[in-house]
């Protein structure tokens, strides 16, 4: 028998035991390792998704009050919480674990935040030392101590996209950067599956980088090679007993017609060889996939990297790619995605200024931080107007649109198909899969629903409606009571409704300036028209010759092209004057500038200026003869060039014809046009010089007014500020 | 012109320490051991001094006194008052080592101490190497009573103690997969795959040894007083500094083998892993480069190049222009022969550039450079008319002639008139070709020799070859020295920026002559020589600190210690008062007031304090510098990654510098040990 002092230390050894034991057991069922007994999954599964806002069929109801106690008291404990079902808050639900990057921050057990700090120090000086290759591991190593905090992802990213990139003169080496930025980016999204900033991001590089960046020519090239399997562009394939094989050679170009056309007219790469050096020199360029066997690399070692759960129509990882995809479609692809976590339009697709998520929607979706939510929105059209503008830069218009390679060949060394060969007598003609024009009609489809569900379309009648209430309410009332409820309002004795038009209108006016979506939509609207492809065509022709040095047939290419692009502007007002941008009179006075350009060449206007500035000396035996001469011949080409464009106008060659016609039975019409002796083109002339339509080389109509020009003085003052031939030199190279 | 492959970039932001450099540097570890020697021989005498003369002879024996330290102790004092006096009438100042005075935040650049005549520093010298005689004195005397067969003794105790230990091998264990080649693991740009690696293997090998090696060193001597077992050994008939020694011999072997074995074992894996042929072609060697001066000079003598404002302000930058005068100048004052030799066709030269775009330039297109090799007897002359770029040679008459041979083969080669020669100009010669010899004759005559147009990209370094004969010339007689002491280089290199609208920086290191190249594999393993060197500084000053504090005080001191020779730069920083926002004081000050760090800060009596304060501090801080080991001496990754041969001469200087800087380290444990209460 015990003594009594034992007596009492075995109860207490018991009694703890036993507290222990049901400490321990409490905590089981509290952290949710055990279920509650009478409580059931499927009715504690609905409790989770109620919270949400979830409106899933009701499980059969709990039998008594205590089950329901037990449901309630499940849906509570904290793996249950933590489930995606409530408040998804699981590690994996965030996004994929990376297993060495919770090694690590296990091992740094307390000092996560000073390893994060010192390292990050640490990868900026690298950057600054151009030690790239180590401020890349370093900066992998700060993301994986911290990896669902998204900033380090987006800003680090965004440091080797940009600012690592453009350290690298040679542009292999910069695509190899702008690569890494992005996949790091994309290995952060997978980390952080429910952020729209980081899709948002990824989107915005692929449009950014391949769209205005300087050398995009060579990148968007690189860009399509990562697309292209590995075996299709493998150099060797090219090269059989030291010599080029054109065959093969020629199988790869008519594969590739984007890309083989980009780098033969934008980068001068004429001759076959310099195309395979170009593959050669870009053999181990980031890809989609295994170089090996052609397969499609696993969605996570892929360049370009595209979102895991495409929306239909949009690329993903296992969507087969050739050079017709480019860097938009990719940003298309992510934009849409990054819509996935955002809240939806307004569902009466009115304007609205801000978002602020009520209730369930907290859980549904987020908010991003940049850019404002209607731009947020609008990304998908934008990475699409992007492609059709590039397809029509690139001079793919329309499914009938060929490039013909050897068009401007000189001799036979320099032809890729046999000259026989084709229907035009300009050898092979080669067609892509992807043109503008049925990009430009997606592009419309596209701003319009976005226009649409945005509240950014409103009809004329809605309009109306709006400002006759809106009248009652001043600006600042409206902004003070945006946030009061139709009872408070009704309260301080104001009609809700009136505030509510007030603000439909600002933010209806606010959100279309912000996103210029008047011009996106009216340009998408106009360009995806068959007349404006045509003039499109002829001023792409015009340039080409051109920059052939074929000067004649530039000319007229630029002069009857400018007349038709005349007619799409009469056609398409709201695309010739779109609000506030003047992209398509820009577009205008440039080609114009093109045809004086030519037109001041000609040996003809320099005769005549020659002679003018001759007899002005005559008069005034002072002025400089060759300043004279200059100003003089951009004169007589401006006018020319108006003249000429003028001409080629359907309306002028239809008076014209009907002149004709009728100077046979009415002899008043020879006195009245004496040139109908000299001929048709004489009668057109006259008529733009001289006669019925001598408003036509400056105004659409005889309205002689300055928002009745075809280009208004200001554009075209700022269009010949911005094509200036040349910059002055930098100071600092003539110090020493 | 050679392929614009890549090849290695070497940022050498100090030069390798060679022996040229020892006496300068025996002079300032005599000033700064000596300095710590005076401190702790006052102190000892002061302490042995006013011991009781009763005490028994085990007692004194511990503080031994003698005549030669009173002696040493007080000629030392002598010196540093000396010192005193002259520093305080401006008598004597070292004009050699000056610190250049720069603004706050720049980098200062780092040159190896040169050895200094003058009355301050000599004093100084001396005042320290008499300390360091007087408080070495007992260690010195019973050096005498060492015994290699106790501490080889000793050493296997501690050895098999920590063998038998297997923390130490779990340890290493845990972080072996780091060794393997990072390829394995991540994605890497192709030609930065060695890089990548030797980085990685380079990092985990260095703490896989560190830590643990300092874990147990720290841990050892305290462990043992503390389990009593250090009875065990100090009854024994050794000395007790034989115990301190044999711990340092035993775990400086213990980190040696496997150090031996991970250097075999990722050698094996690199050897084996198929790398990338850029990576082998960029890194992949063992350059021996020879290595020249830089200096800048355009029409204006004050020339000394461009800052253009980069952060990592290493290099500086001449202006692109035909026109422009701007020159980089490598002058190199001797020429080895190998370089010269009569079997030698052509020394490549290579070079690294960084480009400041002032303009975007063109599409897929470096920028253009001229370079011109010429030798001592080759003057050039820089114009004197502004907007004239062309410099000429002083000899006019030698000029014309060699214009003249130069055109007159040019004209043959065109016509086809030289039989074997199929070029139409010198310009297309390459090396091994029969064309390059008149190329290398025309260099070895006039020793001069001009690549008109070179095109290079930003970062990637390119080369030309030179013609020996070149070499051949600039080794004829000596070049005459100038009346200020100046010799001529023998050989000077001139760069010219010829692409309007850019900038061409440029370091000392970024230019070389390529003497030669050895193995890869020889350099992998000397690489590691130099983290053998720093394992071993951190056991050194982790057992000397065990032997007087507790084991985990010792490791954190140690680890302290240590991770401050990382921070160096802004240690140094700090304690020379160029730290951008001034010294713990005035940054403080800065905080509270919420002033940025360049903020101009009101000249306020709190202010003021502040700056006393730093000023203070900041001597403080000196002294602690002066304690922290030059790590970055032994770091040779940069060479091994970059592919440059590690000379065997620095490894040398390695092993000079361990010693220096564990002797000191080696005396204080010897007072500390011996006079530690360990016995029963």
């Amino acid at each position: 028998m015990a003594n009594p002092f034992q007596q009492a230390m075995l109860r207490r050894k018991i009694a703890y035991g036993i507290a222990i034991i049901a400490l321990f057991t409490l905590s089981m069922f509290w952290r949710g390792k055990v279920r509650l007994p009478l409580s059931e999954e499927a009715r504690v599964v609905y409790l989770n998704h109620a919270r949400r806002g979830s409106t899933d069929d009701k499980p059969e109801a709990a039998p008594y009050l205590i089950n329901r106690a037990a449901d309630w008291l499940s849906s509570r404990t904290i793996q249950e919480q933590a489930r995606p079902e409530a408040l998804d808050l699981r590690e994996l639900e965030q996004g994929d674990a990376e297993i060495s990057g919770s090694l690590l921050r296990c091992v740094l057990v307390g000092s996560r935040g000073v390893a994060t700090t010192v390292t990050w120090r640490m990868a900026i000086e690298k950057q600054k030392r151009n030690e790239f290759h180590e401020f890349e591991n370093l900066v992998r190593v700060v993301t994986r101590l911290q990896p669902n905090f998204i900033t380090p992802w987006i800003y680090q990213s965004w440091n080797i996209a940009y600012n690592i990139s453009v350290e690298n003169d040679r542009l292999n080496d910069m695509y190899y950067y702008i690569a890494r930025g992005i996949e790091l980016l994309a290995e952060g999204e997978r980390m952080n599956r429910m952020s729209p900033d980081m899709r948002f991001q990824i989107a915005f590089y692929y449009q950014n980088k391949f769209s205005v960046s300087d050398k995009v020519t060579t990148l968007r090239s690189l860009f399509q090679l990562s697309n292209v399997k590995p075996e299709d562009r493998n150099p060797a394939r090219f090269r059989k007993d030291g010599k080029l094989d054109m065959v093969a050679f020629q199988t790869f170009v008519r594969k590739n017609p984007q890309l083989v056309r980009r780098l033969r007219e934008k980068l001068g790469y004429t001759r076959p060889e310099q195309i395979v050096q170009f593959l050669e020199d870009n053999k181990k360029v980031p890809t989609r996939y295994d170089i090996r066997n052609d397969q499609l690399l696993p969605n996570e070692s892929q360049f370009p990297a595209l979102p895991p759960k495409p929306a239909p129509d949009e690329a993903g990882p296992r969507s087969e790619t050739d050079d017709t995809f480019d860097a938009f479609l990719a940003a298309r692809s992510w934009y849409v995605a990054s819509r996935e976590f955002i809240p939806p339009p307004p569902p009466d697709r009115m304007p609205i200024g801000f978002t602020e998520l009520q209730g369930n929607d907290k859980f549904r979706y987020r908010i991003p931080k940049s850019p404002m939510l209607i731009i947020f929105r609008q990304g998908a059209a934008r990475a699409q107007s992007y492609l059709a503008e590039r397809l029509t830069k690139e001079g793919w218009f329309d499914r009938s649109t060929k490039w013909y390679p050897d068009e401007r060949a000189d001799q036979d060394a320099d032809l890729w198909f046999n000259r026989g060969s084709g229907d035009s007598g300009y050898g092979e003609g080669l067609q892509t899969a992807r043109a503008s024009k049925a990009e430009w009609e997606k592009t419309y489809s596209l701003w319009k629903t976005h226009g649409e569900e945005n509240g950014l379309q409103l009809d004329q009648a809605t309009l109306i409606r709006f400002n006759a209430l809106a009248q009652k309410v001043t600006e600042e009332q409206a902004m003070r009571f945006a946030s009061y409820s139709d009872e408070q309002l009704v309260q301080i004795q104001i009609v809700p409704e009136q505030v509510k038009a007030r603000n439909r209108l600002r933010f209806y006016e606010q959100n279309r300036q912000v996103t210029n979506f008047d011009f996106f939509l009216n340009s998408s609207e106009a360009e995806q028209q068959q007349d404006t492809v045509n003039a499109r065509k002829l001023l792409w022709e015009a340039e080409q010759a051109d920059k052939a040095a074929d000067k004649v047939r530039a000319a007229e290419g630029y002069a009857k092209g400018l007349a038709a692009w005349r007619q799409v502007l009469l056609n398409y007002k709201s695309f010739h004057r779109s609000g506030s941008n003047q992209k398509a009179e820009e577009d205008t006075y440039e080609y114009h500038l093109a045809l004086v350009r030519l037109i001041e060449q000609s040996p003809r206007v320099d005769v005549v200026a020659r002679n003018r500035a001759l007899a002005i000396r005559g008069v005034i035996p002072t002025v400089d003869d060759d300043m004279l001469k200059v100003y003089l011949s951009r004169e007589i080409a401006e006018r020319e060039a108006w003249v000429l464009t003028a001409i080629a106008d359907p309306r002028v060659q239809a008076r014209a014809d009907q002149i004709l016609r009728e100077s046979k039975t009415d002899p008043t019409l020879l006195a009245k046009y004496p040139s109908i002796a000299q001929g048709r083109e004489a009668i057109v002339r006259e008529l733009v010089e001289r006669k019925d339509y001598e408003w036509l080389p400056e105004y659409m109509s005889d309205l002689k007014d300055e928002t009745n020009r075809w280009v208004r003085e200001e554009v075209r003052k700022g269009v010949r500020e911005r094509l200036r031939p040349s910059r002055p030199q930098p100071a600092a190279t003539m110090q020493n | 012109m050679t392929d614009p492959a890549l090849f290695g970039i070497l940022i050498l932001e100090r030069d390798p320490l060679t022996f040229v450099n020892l006496p300068g540097l025996i002079q300032v570890w005599l000033q700064d051991a000596g300095g710590f020697a005076a401190v702790g021989l006052v102190v000892y005498l002061l302490y042995a001094l006013r011991a009781p003369k009763d005490q028994p002879a085990s007692a004194k024996a511990r503080v031994p006194l003698t005549m030669f330290m009173l002696v040493m102790g007080m000629v030392s004092l002598l010196c540093y008052a000396g010192y005193i006096a002259a520093w305080s009438i401006g008598y004597g100042r070292d004009t050699v080592n000056v610190v250049p005075l720069v603004e706050p935040g720049a980098t200062v650049p780092y040159f190896p101490p040169q050895f200094a005549v003058k009355f301050q520093p000599m004093l100084l010298m001396f005042g320290g190497l008499f300390a360091l005689l007087g408080i070495g004195q007992p260690f010195a005397t019973d050096l005498f009573k060492l015994r290699f067969r106790r501490i080889w003794a000793l050493t296997k105790v501690g050895f098999l103690e920590t063998w038998r230990n297997r923390m130490f091998w779990v340890f290493v264990l845990f972080v072996l997969p780091f060794l393997f080649p990072a390829q394995w693991f991540i994605p890497i740009k192709a030609e930065d795959q060695l890089r990548t690696t030797i980085d990685w293997s380079s990092l985990s090998m260095t703490l896989l040894l560190l830590l643990p090696g300092t874990i147990i060193a720290s841990l050892s001597i305290p462990d043992d007083v503390k389990r009593q077992t250090i009875y065990t050994i100090v009854s024994k008939p050794i000395e007790r500094f034989e115990l301190v020694l044999g711990r340092f011999f035993g775990f400086t072997l213990l980190v040696t083998v496997p150090l031996i074995f991970m250097t075999l074992g990722t050698w094996l894996f690199i050897s084996t892993t198929t790398l990338d042929e850029k990576a082998v072609e960029e890194t992949q060697k063992a350059r021996i480069p020879h290595r020249g001066q830089l200096y800048f000079r355009a029409r204006s003598n004050e020339y000394k190049g461009t800052n253009v404002g980069r952060e990592f302000d290493y290099r500086k930058y001449i202006a692109g222009s035909k026109s422009t005068s701007e020159r980089a100048i490598w002058a190199f004052e001797n020429i080895p022969a190998a370089m010269a030799g009569t079997d030698r066709d052509a020394v490549p030269c290579e070079y690294t550039f960084d480009i400041f775009r002032l303009t975007k330039g063109d599409e897929n297109r470096g920028v253009d450079i001229n370079i011109r090799f010429t030798t001592w007897q080759c003057d050039q002359v820089p114009p004197t008319v502004r907007g004239d770029g062309m410099w000429r040679w002083a000899e006019a008459e030698n000029e014309q002639k060699y214009k003249a041979e130069r055109e007159d083969i040019d004209k043959r080669l065109a016509k086809g008139e030289i039989p074997g020669v199929s070029i139409k100009s010198l310009d297309y010669a390459l090396p091994n070709t029969p064309g390059w010899k008149f190329v290398n004759d025309l260099a070895e005559k006039y020793g001069f020799y001009e690549v008109a147009s070179v095109e290079v990209y930003d970062y990637h370094p390119s080369g030309v070859p030179v013609p020996a004969g070149l070499f051949r010339k600039a080794r004829e007689g000596t070049p005459p020295t100038e009346k200020d002491g100046y010799r001529k280089p023998r050989v000077q290199t001139y760069v010219k920026c010829i692409s309007d609208g850019q900038m061409l920086g440029m370091a000392s290191g970024d230019l070389y002559y390529m003497e030669g190249e050895k193995s890869f594999t020889e350099n992998f393993f000397k690489c590691s020589f130099g983290l053998w060197c720093q394992v071993t500084v951190a056991i050194g000053v982790a057992i000397t600190l065990s032997t007087y504090l507790a084991g985990i005080i010792s490791f954190l001191a140690t680890l302290f210690i240590y991770l401050s020779a990382y921070l160096i730069e802004h240690l140094k920083d700090v304690a020379g008062g160029t730290s951008t926002g001034g010294g713990p004081f005035e940054s403080l000050t800065r905080i509270l007031g919420t002033d940025t760090p360049t903020a101009q800060l009101d000249r306020t009596a709190g202010v003021k304090t502040a700056e006393v304060g730093d000023v203070a501090f900041s001597w403080v801080f000196r002294r602690y510098v002066n304690i922290v080991p030059d790590v970055y001496a032994f770091s040779w990754t940069s060479f091994l990654k970059e592919g440059y041969n590690i000379n065997f001469e620095y490894l040398a200087m390695n092993f000079i510098l361990v010693v220096g800087y564990l002797l000191p380290w080696g005396i204080l444990s010897y007072y500390l040990i011996r006079n530690r209460e360990v016995a029963a």
